[in-house]
C-alpha cells in the first residue's frame, strides 16, 4: 500500500502482534489445555485458530481505522448524537394500521400454528411480559435490577404452591401472584432504593439468589430441587385434562376429541390478551405524570428532589409495577410448563431479560417486543448454537453499550401543540 | 415568628468532618423582597443554599420557612437522628420516624421553596415542556386508574398543567423551543428554563444559584427584568447567589455578605457598598484602608 | 467451645480470601466509581489457570510442593493480570464518559462472557486439583481440639504477604502515589501529567492479580471448582468491600475478615444451608444502616 492513503503498515503489524500475543496468553491455557481429571489434553489447534483470528482481525481493524472512512467512523463514534427525538405535535404514525393487524394475526395464531410453534410463541410472549416489566424499572426509571428473576420465581412458585397448599387455581393466583410480587418488590425496594444507584444492582442480585437458595433449601415447603407441579387454567371451570376427577373436562363438554394442544391454545389466548393489556397500560403510564417522573428521576435525581418529587416513592412505584409484571409472567410460565423448579430461576434468566431490555432500547416498548422475540425464538430455531446463547448475550451487552447504549430502536417523545398559557 | 420574614436563619452551622464550612450564620429574608447572598469564592454561599433547600443537613442552628400558611423547620423535615427522649414519648418518636422514612429535600419544595442549580440540572433527554410538567408533579392528578382510563378529570388536570407550562414558557421567552430537547438548548436558554421549572412548583420563595453565570450583558439585563417580574407579578420572594456585582446592586433590596462561613455584613445595597469589612473581604485589604467598590 | 474456635480458624482463612478479592472491587470503585461485576469471574478464571498450571507442572515432572506452589502462583497471577487488563480495555475504557448504567451493563455482559467462555472451552463439569499439602496442627482445647491444617496457615501467610506488599506499593511507591492522586481527582491528575488511563489499567491488573492469589489458595485448599464459583464468591467479596467501606484498602481487608468470621460462625452454629443468605442479608443491612462502611468516608452529595 502506498503512503498516499497514509496506512502505516508497521503500526498495524505491531498492533496485530501485540493482540496476537495477548490472545495467546489469555486463550492459551483456558482453551488450549483441557483439564481431564488431574491431567490434561491439549487442543493447540483451537488456540492457533483463535490467535490467528484475533491477530488478523486486529490487523485489518488497525488498517481500516487509518483510512479516511475509518477516521470518519471514529469521529462519528466520539460524537453520540443518537438521543431521543421529539415528534411534532399531533403526530400520527403512518404505522397505526399495524396495531389491528397484529391483534388479528395474534388472535388467529393458535388456530393456524402447529403445537410446537405455539409453545415457542407462548415462551416469546412470556419474555415480552418480563421485558416490559424490567423495561419500566431499567429503561424508564434507570434502576438496574439484576434480581428480576426473583419476582418471576415468586409468580411461578405462587401458582404452584398456592394450588398445592391452598387449592387456589390459575384465575385466583393470577392477580394474587402479581400482588405478591409487588409486595416483595416494595419490601425489598423501600430500604434499598434510597441508596446509591450501583448498590441497588448488587442488592437485587443478592435478592434473586436468596429467593433461589430458599427455594432449593426449604424443601419441606418448596420440595427443593425436585420442584412442584403447577395447575392449568380452567375454561369457566372446565379442565383441559384428558380425564377430570371432578366434573367435566373441556373436550367432553364440547364433544371434541382430546387434544393436548387445546391447553396451549387457551394459555396462548389469555397470555396474548394480558400482554395487550400490559402494553396498553405501559403506553398510558409513559404519558402520565408517574411516567414523566420516572424518566425525570433517571435523568437527574437531585433536580427531581428540588421539584418536590419524593424520589423514594417514585422509584418504588416503578419497582413494584415492574415486579408485579414479572409475577404475572411467572404464573404463565408455571402453567405453561406445568411444573416449576429452582433451576429455571438462575441469574442467567435475569441476564437474558436484561439483554432483551438493552437490545430493545431503554424505554422503547416496540424495541422490547421485537427483542424479546428475537432472543427467545432465534435460539429455538438455531438449536445447534444453543450452548453459545449466553456467550452471545454477554457479547451483545458489551457491544450494545459501547456502540449504541440507547438500543436499536430510537426513543421518540410526544410533542405538545403550542397553546395559550394561564398562570393558575 | 413574624409574618414579615419568610425565611429565618439562626446560628446555622455546617461541618464536613473536621472542616467548618459555616459557623453561626444568622439572617432573615423579608417576604416579597429580592435578596442576595454574596461573598468571595469559598465563603460558604452554596453551602448556605444547600442547607436552606434541604440538600445538606445542617449540623446546628435552625432554619424556619414561613410559607404556604405554615411554619416549617427545614432541618426537621430532613429527618433528625433519634434522641433518647423519643423512646419515652411515642408522639415524638413517630414524628421523627415519619421524617426519617419519608422525609427529605422534596418536603422543602412542598413547603414553598424552590431552587435552581449552579451547574444546570435539567432533564436533558426530555422535551422543554416535559421539564415543566415534571415540576408540576405534586399539583396534577396522579391517580393511576384515572390516568390509564384517561378520565375527564385527568384530561382536565393535564390540560391545566400544560397551560401553566406554556404560561411560564411565555415568561421566559421559550415558547418556540417548547418541543425541543432540553439538552439541545443554548446555555442562556437552559438557565431560563431552569428558572421557569422552579417557578412551576408554585413556590413562595425561589433560590437562584448564580443565575447570571455565563450570560452576556444583554442576557443578564433580561434576567434582571425577569427577576423583577417574578417578584412584582407573582409575589415571589427571590434569594440569589451572584458574582455579578452590577446586577446584585441593581436588583437587590437586601444583601447578606458571607466570608469564611460567617456573616460579615447585612443591609441595603448602599450600606454594603460602603462597608469597609466587605471591601476588605473582597479586595483582601486591611480594614482601615480606604477602598471603594 | 472447640466448634467455635474451629470456626474462628476457618473464618479467618475464609476472610483473608474474601479480603484479597475485595481489594479488586474496592480499588476499582475508588478510582472510577464503578462496580466491576466481572471481578468474581476473574477469580473463577484464575481457579482454572491454577489447575492447568498444576497439571502442566506435574506433567513436566516437578513434584516438590514449594516449586509447584511458586510456579503456579507466578503463572496464575501473570495470566489473570492479563485478563484484568484486557477486560478493562475492551469493556470499560470505551465507556469512560458514558452513564453509570451503561458501564454496569457492560460489566455484566463481560461477566457472562467469561463464565460461558470458560464453560465452552473447559466443559461444564466440576474440575479439581489433587491435594498437594497435607497435615495439620492440633491444639488441645479442654475436651476437644482445634485442627489447623498447614494449607490454612499457608493461606493466611500468603494473603497477609500479598496485602502487605500491596499496601507498601500504594503507600510508598511512585505508582501508588499516581493511583492515589487519580483516585482523589482524575481530571486534576491528568492535567498534572499522569496518564490516568494507564493508572486505571494498572488498578484493574492489580485487582485481578489479588483475585488470582485468592484463586490459587482457595483452589489448592478446596480442590474442586466449576465455572460458576466466581458468582457467589464475587458477591461475598463485594459485601466485604462494602462492609469495610468501599474505596478503602484497609477496609477491604477488615471487611473480608469480619465477613469470613461471621459467616463461619453462622455456618457452624446456626445453619450452613443458609450461610449465603446470611451474607446477602448482611450486605443489605450494611447498605441500609451504614452505606459508608466501617472505614469509608461518608459520601457527600455534590449538588
Amino acid at each position: 500500500m502506498s503512503q498516499a492513503i497514509g496506512i502505516d503498515l508497521k503500526k498495524s503489524s505491531v498492533d496485530a502482534l501485540i493482540a496476537g500475543l495477548l490472545a495467546l496468553i489469555l486463550f492459551g491455557p483456558i482453551v488450549g489445555v483441557l483439564l481431564d481429571g488431574y491431567g490434561f489434553k491439549t487442543e493447540f489447534d483451537r488456540v492457533a485458530w483463535i490467535v490467528a483470528i484475533v491477530a488478523f482481525g486486529r490487523f485489518m481493524l488497525s488498517c481500516f481505522l487509518q483510512t479516511e472512512k475509518g477516521i470518519a467512523l471514529v469521529h462519528r463514534f466520539a460524537r453520540s448524537d443518537d438521543g431521543a427525538i421529539v415528534l411534532p405535535p399531533g403526530h400520527k404514525s403512518k404505522m397505526v394500521w399495524v396495531i389491528p393487524l397484529v391483534i388479528v394475526i395474534g388472535l388467529l395464531v393458535p388456530f393456524i400454528a402447529s403445537k410446537y410453534v405455539l409453545t415457542v410463541v407462548i415462551l416469546g410472549l412470556i419474555y415480552v411480559l418480563l421485558g416490559l416489566g424490567l423495561n419500566i424499572v431499567v429503561g424508564l426509571a434507570g434502576l438496574l435490577d439484576l434480581g428480576f428473576v426473583g419476582f418471576y420465581a415468586i409468580g411461578a412458585y405462587g401458582l404452584a404452591l398456592g394450588y398445592e397448599n391452598l387449592g387456589l387455581g390459575f384465575w385466583s393466583m393470577l392477580p394474587i401472584a402479581a400482588i405478591m410480587a409487588a409486595v416483595a418488590g416494595a419490601i425489598l425496594g423501600f430500604p434499598v432504593l434510597r441508596m446509591h444507584g450501583d448498590y441497588l444492582a448488587i442488592v437485587t442480585l443478592g435478592f434473586g439468589e436468596i429467593i433461589r437458595l430458599v427455594l432449593i433449601n426449604w424443601s419441606s415447603f418448596t420440595h427443593g430441587p425436585n420442584g412442584v407441579s403447577a395447575p392449568l387454567p380452567t375454561f369457566f371451570g372446565l379442565e383441559f385434562k384428558r380425564r377430570s376427577s371432578d366434573g367435566q373436562t373441556f373436550h367432553e363438554f364440547f364433544n371434541l376429541p382430546y387434544d393436548s394442544g387445546y391447553k396451549y391454545m387457551f394459555i396462548y389466548l389469555i397470555l396474548f390478551l394480558v400482554v395487550l393489556a400490559v402494553l396498553f397500560i405501559k403506553h398510558r403510564l409513559v404519558k402520565m405524570p408517574i411516567g414523566r417522573a420516572w424518566e425525570a428521576l433517571r435523568e437527574d435525581e437531585i433536580a427531581c428532589r428540588s421539584l418536590g418529587l419524593n424520589h423514594v416513592l417514585v422509584k418504588l412505584s416503578a419497582f413494584t409495577i415492574g415486579a408485579s409484571t414479572g409475577g404475572l409472567a411467572g404464573v404463565f410460565f408455571a402453567t405453561y410448563q406445568g411444573f416449576v423448579n429452582p433451576s429455571s430461576f438462575t441469574f442467567f434468566e435475569s441476564a437474558l431479560i436484561l439483554a432483551i431490555v438493552v437490545l430493545g432500547g431503554m424505554g422503547s416498548t416496540l424495541g422490547v417486543v421485537i427483542a424479546a422475540f428475537c432472543l427467545t425464538v432465534l435460539p429455538e430455531i438455531l438449536r445447534e448454537f444453543a450452548e453459545y446463547r449466553v456467550l452471545m448475550f454477554g457479547i451483545l451487552m458489551v457491544v450494545m453499550m459501547v456502540w449504541k447504549p440507547r438500543g436499536i430502536v430510537r426513543v421518540t417523545r410526544t410533542g405538545f401543540a403550542s397553546r395559550k398559557g394561564a398562570s393558575k | 415568628m413574624s409574618q414579615e420574614n419568610i425565611l429565618t436563619v439562626e446560628n446555622l452551622a455546617m461541618h464536613f468532618g473536621g472542616i467548618k464550612a459555616l459557623n453561626d450564620v444568622t439572617f432573615d429574608i423579608k417576604r416579597g423582597s429580592v435578596s442576595a447572598l454574596i461573598g468571595p469564592n469559598g465563603a460558604g454561599k452554596t453551602t448556605v443554599f444547600n442547607c436552606l433547600t434541604g440538600f445538606y443537613k445542617a449540623t446546628g442552628g435552625s432554619i424556619m420557612l414561613s410559607a404556604c400558611g405554615k411554619e416549617t423547620s427545614i432541618i426537621k423535615v430532613l429527618g433528625e437522628p433519634f434522641k433518647w427522649t423519643d423512646f419515652i414519648s411515642p408522639v415524638a418518636f413517630f414524628g421523627r420516624l415519619k421524617y426519617k422514612m419519608f422525609g427529605g429535600s422534596h418536603l422543602v419544595n412542598r413547603a414553598g421553596l424552590s431552587r435552581t442549580f449552579q451547574n444546570i440540572r435539567l432533564f436533558k433527554e426530555m422535551s422543554v415542556v416535559e421539564n415543566l410538567l415534571v415540576a408540576q408533579h405534586t399539583r396534577v392528578n396522579r391517580s393511576l386508574i384515572a390516568g390509564i382510563l384517561n378520565t375527564k378529570a385527568y384530561r382536565q388536570s393535564e390540560s391545566d398543567a400544560l397551560e401553566r407550562a406554556f404560561y411560564w414558557l411565555g415568561v421566559v421567552d421559550l415558547v418556540d423551543s417548547a418541543n425541543r430537547l432540553a439538552g439541545e438548548l443554548s446555555y442562556g436558554q437552559q438557565r431560563r428554563l431552569e428558572i421557569a421549572r422552579a417557578m412551576c412548583t408554585n413556590p413562595e420563595i425561589v433560590c437562584l444559584d448564580e443565575p447570571a453565570a455565563g450570560l452576556n450583558p444583554s442576557e443578564t439585563e433580561a434576567l434582571t427584568k425577569m427577576i423583577r417580574v417574578l417578584r412584582d407579578e407573582h409575589n415571589a420572594t427571590v434569594l440569589l447567589i451572584e458574582h455579578d456585582m452590577g446586577m446584585v446592586m441593581d436588583i437587590s433590596d437586601y444583601i447578606v455578605v458571607l466570608d469564611h462561613g460567617v456573616v460579615i455584613a447585612k443591609g441595603g445595597p448602599d450600606a454594603i457598598k460602603n462597608d469597609p469589612k466587605v471591601v476588605a473581604a473582597y479586595l483582601g485589604a486591611e480594614e482601615d484602608e480606604e477602598v471603594t467598590l | 467451645m472447640d466448634i467455635v474456635l474451629q470456626q474462628l480458624v476457618n473464618g479467618l482463612t475464609l476472610g483473608s480470601v474474601y479480603g484479597l478479592i475485595a481489594i479488586g472491587y474496592t480499588m476499582v470503585y475508588g478510582i472510577i466509581g464503578m462496580i466491576n461485576f466481572a471481578h468474581g469471574d476473574v477469580y473463577m478464571v484464575s481457579a482454572y489457570i491454577t489447575a492447568i498450571a498444576i497439571a502442566l507442572l506435574t506433567f513436566f515432572g516437578i513434584e516438590s510442593f514449594p516449586i509447584i506452589l511458586i510456579g503456579t502462583l507466578f503463572l496464575t497471577v501473570a495470566v489473570t493480570g492479563a485478563y484484568g487488563w484486557v477486560i478493562e480495555r475492551i469493556a470499560y475504557r470505551p465507556l469512560r464518559n458514558s452513564s453509570r448504567l451503561a458501564v454496569l451493563i457492560s460489566a455484566i455482559g463481560m461477566s457472562l462472557i467469561l463464565q460461558n467462555y470458560v464453560q465452552l472451552s473447559q466443559g461444564a463439569n466440576q474440575q479439581g486439583v489433587p491435594t498437594l499439602l497435607t497435615g495439620a496442627m492440633r491444639i488441645e482445647v479442654g475436651d476437644g481440639f482445634v485442627q489447623i491444617t498447614y494449607m490454612k496457615l499457608l493461606i493466611l501467610f500468603i494473603s497477609l504477604l500479598g496485602m502487605g506488599v500491596l499496601t507498601y506499593v500504594i503507600q510508598k511507591t511512585k505508582l501508588g502515589r499516581m493511583c492515589r492522586a487519580t483516585q482523589q481527582d482524575r481530571k486534576m491528575a491528568s492535567i498534572l501529567g499522569i496518564d490516568t488511563d494507564k493508572v486505571i489499567s494498572t488498578v484493574f491488573v492489580i485487582g485481578a492479580m489479588m483475585a488470582a492469589l485468592a484463586g490459587v489458595l482457595v483452589t489448592l485448599d478446596y480442590g474442586a471448582f466449576d465455572f460458576y464459583v466466581g458468582f457467589i464468591i464475587g458477591i461475598k467479596a463485594f459485601t466485604a468491600a462494602v462492609l469495610g467501606g468501599i474505596g478503602s484498602l484497609p477496609g477491604a481487608m477488615l471487611g473480608g475478615l469480619i465477613l469470613g468470621l461471621s459467616e463461619a460462625l453462622f455456618a457452624g452454629l446456626i445453619s450452613s444451608d443458609y450461610k449465603d443468605v446470611f451474607s446477602f442479608s448482611l450486605l443489605v443491612l450494611i447498605l441500609v444502616f451504614r452505606p459508608s462502611g466501617l472505614l469509608g468516608k461518608p459520601e457527600v452529595e455534590k449538588v
